[in-house]
C-alpha cells in the first residue's frame, strides 16, 4: 500500500508518503508506517506533517494500527491546541515543548483502548495492551513564524534554514541502540518527548522527516544527509508535487536495495510551489 | 507526459545494513586432533546453514571474520570483513597456549564505534575454546571489561562453546564472555555436540540479530532474543571412546 498526501500553505508546500517495506512484502505483513498531514488557513494558518513507525516485531503485532492512530492523534491534538493557543505564541511554544507530548500520549492511549475494546484485543500476560500497538511518532509543524519539531522514538528529522545548510535537531544517543526505540506504548512515553523550535526559515528552507526505514537504507549519517540535500535540490527544480508523486517508486527501490523496512518521509518546503493550489490526496494500492 | 515523468530518479548511496560476524577460535595445542578437525569441518558446514537461515532477511548483509588464538591472537580471516557469500574457512592448525584475552582485545578493537557502522545490526561473536586462558587473569578481566564498556560490545550477541570435558575448560571464564546468561556456555564434549552447537549458535545468533525491527526499549534484558539451544545431542548407540573428546 502506497500512501501520499501533499498540499500547499501560505508559505510553501508540504508532502508525506509511506511505502511498504520489502521484508514486509516477503513476510505477508502490512505496512507498519503511517503519515498524515494537516493544515489550517485564514488568519492563523499552520501546517503539520506527522509520521509514525510501528515497532513491528511479534509482540507489537498491531503496530500498523498503532502507527495510523499516532499520526491521526498527533495532527488532531496539535491542530486543536493551536486553535486554543493561537493568540499567544509563547504559550503555544510552551505547550508544544512541555505539554503536547503528554496530551498526544494520552490521546493515543485513549484511542488504542477504544480500538482494543471494540476489536476484543487483550494484553499478553504481564504486558499492557498498548504494547501490541507500539509505535514511534514524529511531528513537524509550521505556525506563526516558527518551525516546531518533536518526536517519541527513533526516526530522523532535519532542518535547513536556507536550502543549503542542514541541521539535525536531535542528537543520536551515544549508546548505540539500533534494535530498540522509545515508544508511545511506554509507561513514561511523555517523558521522552523531544522537541526543537526554529524561527521560520527564509524561502528555500525546509524540514525533512523520515522513519528509520529510509535512514537505515544508507550506510552512514553522511550518506543520509547527502541524500536529503540532493532531494531538496530535485524538489527545488521539479516541485514537491512532482517529486512526491515519485516517492512511492523511489522508496520501493530503496527498501528493496537497502533496509527492507517500511519507508515514510515528509517534507515542508518554504518559498516553493506557488503554482500548486489546493490539497491533494492520493492513495493507491501497489 | 506528466511532470513526474521528468523527475530524475534520486538513487542515493543505498546499501543493505550489515551484520558483523566474528569467530574466535582456540587453536592451542590441546585442540590438536579431533577437536580442531571437527571445528574446521563444523564451521564450514555451518556457513550454508547461516546463508539459508538469513535468506528470509534479504535486507541483511552478513560480513564475517575470524580470530584464531593460541600463543597470540591473530586474524585467521580478516581484519577486513568478508561477505558471507565469499567467506571461506581455511583449516586451523593447533599448537601453543591459550591467549583468550588477546583474542577478546582484538575483537574489541574492531567493535569500536569508529570501525563499526552505527546503522548496522548487533554483531555476532562466537568464542570456541577448550582450555583455561593462559593470559594473566587481570588481562582477561580487563579485556572483558573493555568489551562490556563498548556500545557494540554490549549490544553484541556473544556466545561461547566449551570444547571437551567440563574440567578441561574454565566455564566461569567463558561465561563472562556470554551475553545471554540463560543460554550459558554450550558444552560440547563430543564432535556431534560441537558440530551441533556451532551450527545452532551461528544460525540462531545471525537470525536473532537480523530481526532489525524496532522494539520498545527497557522491556527486555537483551536487545536480541534467541531461541533455546538444542537439547542434549544424542550419541549413536554404538558410540565408543572416539565419539567423545
Amino acid at each position: 500500500m502506497s500512501h501520499v498526501e501533499r498540499g500547499t500553505f501560505t508559505k510553501g508546500v508540504y508532502a508525506a508518503a509511506s511505502e511498504i517495506g520489502a521484508s514486509h512484502i516477503a513476510q505477508g505483513m502490512p505496512c507498519q508506517d503511517a503519515c498524515k498531514t494537516g493544515e489550517g488557513r485564514g488568519w492563523f494558518p499552520y501546517t503539520i506533517v506527522a509520521v509514525a513507525d510501528g515497532h513491528g516485531d511479534q509482540r507489537h503485532d498491531l503496530s500498523d494500527i498503532g502507527a495510523a492512530t499516532a499520526v491521526e492523534v498527533a495532527v488532531r491534538e496539535l491542530s486543536n491546541s493551536w486553535h486554543h493557543y493561537k493568540l499567544y505564541r509563547k504559550s503555544f511554544h510552551d505547550f508544544f515543548c512541555y505539554d503536547a507530548g503528554r496530551r498526544i500520549v494520552r490521546a493515543w492511549r485513549q484511542a488504542i483502548t477504544h480500538c482494543a475494546e471494540t476489536a476484543g484485543v487483550t494484553a499478553r500476560p504481564g504486558r499492557s495492551v498498548y504494547e501490541r500497538y507500539g509505535t514511534t511518532v514524529q511531528v513537524a509543524m509550521w505556525a506563526n513564524g516558527y518551525v516546531l519539531m518533536a518526536k517519541v522514538g527513533d526516526g530522523e528529522m532535519r532542518f535547513s534554514s536556507d536550502g543549503i545548510s542542514l541541521q539535525n535537531p536531535f542528537v543520536a544517543p551515544s549508546d548505540l541502540d539500533s534494535q530498540t526505540t522509545h515508544s508511545l506504548a511506554m509507561k513514561d512515553a511523555s517523558r521522552v518527548w523531544q522537541t526543537a523550535v526554529y524561527p521560520e526559515p527564509a524561502p528555500g528552507g525546509y524540514v525533512f522527516v523520515s522513519t528509520d526505514g529510509l535512514s537505515n537504507s544508507f550506510p552512514t549519517d553522511q550518506d543520509y544527509n547527502a541524500y536529503v540535500q540532493q532531494l531538496y535540490n530535485v524538489v527545488e527544480t521539479h516541485g514537491l508535487e512532482a517529486v512526491s508523486r515519485s516517492w512511492p517508486s523511489w522508496f520501493s527501490s530503496y527498501t528493496h536495495a537497502g533496509s527492507g523496512d517500511d519507508i515514510t518521509a515528509g517534507m515542508i518546503c518554504f518559498g516553493l510551489g506557488e503554482d500548486e493550489r489546493g490539497k491533494q490526496h492520493d492513495s493507491a494500492r501497489t | 507526459m506528466t511532470s513526474s515523468d521528468l523527475v530524475p530518479v534520486l538513487e542515493g548511496n543505498i546499501a543493505k545494513r550489515t551484520l558483523q560476524f566474528f569467530w574466535l577460535a582456540d587453536c592451542s595445542g590441546s585442540m590438536k586432533g579431533k577437536k580442531i578437525s571437527t571445528l574446521n569441518q563444523a564451521v564450514r558446514e555451518a556457513l550454508p546453514e547461516i546463508k539459508e537461515a538469513v535468506s528470509a532477511h534479504p535486507e541483511v548483509q552478513i560480513e564475517m571474520r575470524a580470530i584464531a588464538f593460541s600463543n597470540e591472537a591473530a586474524w585467521h580471516v580478516g581484519p577486513e570483513p568478508v561477505a558471507l557469500e565469499d567467506f571461506v574457512w581455511p583449516d586451523l592448525e593447533a599448537g601453543g597456549i591459550t591467549g583468550t584475552a588477546q583474542a577478546i582485545e582484538l575483537l574489541s578493537e574492531e567493535l569500536s564505534v569508529d570501525k563499526m557502522n552505527r546503522r548496522g545490526y548487533p554483531p555476532v561473536c562466537i568464542l570456541l575454546s577448550d582450555g583455561y586462558c593462559t593470559d594473566d587473569e587481570s588481562r582477561f578481566e580487563s579485556a572483558i571489561q573493555t568489551l562490556n564498556e563498548m556500545p557494540w560490545g554490549r549490544k553484541a550477541v556473544r556466545l561461547a562453546i566449551g570444547i571437551g570435558q567440563e574440567h578441561q575448560y574454565n566455564e566461569q571464564e567463558l561465561l563472562k564472555f556470554v551475553s545471554h546468561e540463560e543460554i550459558g556456555v554450550l558444552k560440547a564434549d563430543s564432535p556431534e555436540k560441537l558440530t551441533s552447537y556451532i551450527q545452532w549458535a551461528s544460525v540462531a545468533a545471525s537470525v536473532g540479530a537480523s530481526v532489525g525491527k524496532s522494539r520498545m526499549s527497557k522491556d527486555d534484558e537483551h536487545n536480541v532474543a534467541l531461541p533455546p539451544p538444542p537439547s542434549e545431542v544424542t550419541l549413536v548407540e554404538d558410540a565408543d571412546e572416539d565419539d567423545v573428546f
